[in-house]
């Protein structure tokens, strides 16, 4: 033969994993090697015995029923404006108030009673729950997101930046009619084209149902699932941006020109 | 290919004791397997619209899930380094390793090393155990693992021979201390 298998190779056959030409290239290395012979056998000996030693794993008795709960569908949303305001005295949940700038990014100030731990729950149901309606995204906006503006100047009466972030990885999955706290709203959702999960953008008149400060975002988390959300107002109306990772939310919202630093 | 909501549950519910299996060698603790689990069930639920089913199954989706659920604890929790480049380059030069520890455990016994085998297993850097398991005991072929980790294959296989060659090395030492080796024929017929 021309050519000496490396170690690599070796371990490659012993696994199954050499194309038809790999495999004979190592049958013929391995007829006059008998040490080469071992070193296989030695690797397929260890995949048996590694299986045999650490399969012996049982899931736990009600894991399977918690996982079940998981995906109960969520509660009929009740919220209103007055109610909204209520418990966000009460329920201070928020990780860290962002100050958002324009040109730089300045330090941040944290602890805000703004966003309540309902708040972000509620839009988390919401936010999985339409992930996985399909018709929830057939109700007459436009399919591309370069044509929504159009559309929510006259859901919303107001216009609103509806990002493409193709260039993160994430496709425009639609736009719906949505009820989170605080009215009516448009819900954008993206899916991840790289098995990450989905993030959505909230979009509502701004009619004053949270006290937020002009140049400033939000950030809080739903303490039970994960799920981030980052909020801000601006030009008449209010952004919720949702998903399961503080990262991804602020670059999206750098593609909508909020400069947030986390 | 298109499925239903119940179709897609039963797909990867029946994926459980896999995904707690991965997750429980991963953290070597059960509450923190167990939580660790119901984060990526959560996670897979939500992103059921951008699963598509291929010739993989679900399984390695949602072991990629899981994998990124836990490293982004670890990165939270700064529990333990990944391998670095410098670790790459060292699995590359210690090829030679195996030839030795492959000819002292060619005629090992190796239903006695099974302790010894999964102490040594739990104490591999947690780059070369998560190759190593998803190899062995999942049975995942290089291609599945590279996504799951989201590297190229050069980098698994590179892995995975060291992690390897780090337990035959360890089961090698281990043989000689005890000689934990099948006896000879010849031996047999002298008693």
């Amino acid at each position: 033969m021309n050519e000496v298998p490396s170690e690599l190779d070796l371990m490659a056959y012993a696994d199954g994993e050499l194309d038809a030409a790999g495999q004979e290239r190592v049958r013929q290395y391995l007829a006059t090697r008998p040490e080469g012979g071992r070193k296989v056998e030695a690797f397929k000996k260890l995949q048996q015995a590694g299986r045999r030693v650490m399969s012996d794993v049982a899931v736990p008795a009600g894991l399977l029923d918690r996982i079940a709960e998981l995906d109960e569908p969520a509660p009929r949303p009740i919220w209103r404006i007055g109610y909204l305001r209520a418990i966000a005295a009460v329920l201070i949940v928020a990780l860290g108030t962002f100050l958002v700038v324009r040109n730089a990014p300045t330090p941040v100030v944290q602890g805000s009673p703004l966003v309540t731990a309902q708040f972000v729950s509620s839009a988390s149901k919401v936010h999985i729950n339409c992930a996985r309606d399909a018709e929830h995204f057939a109700a007459g906006f436009p399919r591309k997101v370069q044509e929504l503006p159009g559309s929510l100047q006259t859901y919303l009466g107001h216009s609103a930046k509806c990002p493409d972030l193709s260039d993160l990885g994430y496709r425009f999955n639609g736009c719906g009619p949505c009820r989170i706290p605080g009215g009516k709203t448009a819900h954008l959702l993206y899916q991840s084209t790289q098995g990450k999960g989905p993030i959505s953008l909230f979009v509502q008149a701004d009619e004053g149902q949270l006290p937020l400060e002009d140049h400033k975002v939000y950030l809080a988390r739903d303490a039970v699932d994960g799920t981030e959300m980052i909020v801000w107002r601006g030009h008449g109306v209010v952004y919720y941006l949702v998903g399961e990772n503080d990262e991804q939310l602020a670059t999206a919202a750098r593609e909508m020109g909020v400069k947030v630093r986390i | 290919m298109a499925m239903g909501s119940k179709e897609f549950r039963d797909l990867v519910m029946a994926e459980l004791p896999s995904v707690y299996r991965m997750a429980y060698h991963w953290t070597l603790n059960g509450p923190d397997a167990d939580d660790l689990v119901q984060e990526t069930y959560l996670r897979a639920l939500k992103a059921e619209a951008s699963f598509r089913l291929g010739e993989s199954g679900v399984r390695p989706w949602l072991l990629r899930i899981l994998h990124n659920a836990f490293l982004t604890r670890v990165k939270r929790a700064k529990l333990e380094p990944v391998a670095t480049g410098i670790a790459e380059e060292m699995a590359e030069q210690k090829d030679g390793a195996g030839e030795l520890a492959g000819q002292a455990l060619a005629d090992l016994d190796w239903e006695q090393v099974d302790e010894r085998l999964k102490r040594a297993i739990q104490d591999l850097p947690l780059a070369y155990r998560t190759v190593f398991l998803l190899s062995s005991i999942e049975g995942m072929k290089y291609r599945e693992i590279a996504e799951i980790q989201e590297m190229p294959i050069g980098t698994v296989m590179s892995r995975l021979f060291r992690a390897r060659t780090m337990l035959l090395e360890q089961l090698s030492d281990l043989a000689g201390e005890m000689g934990l080796h099948k006896s000879a024929p010849a031996d047999e017929s002298g008693r």
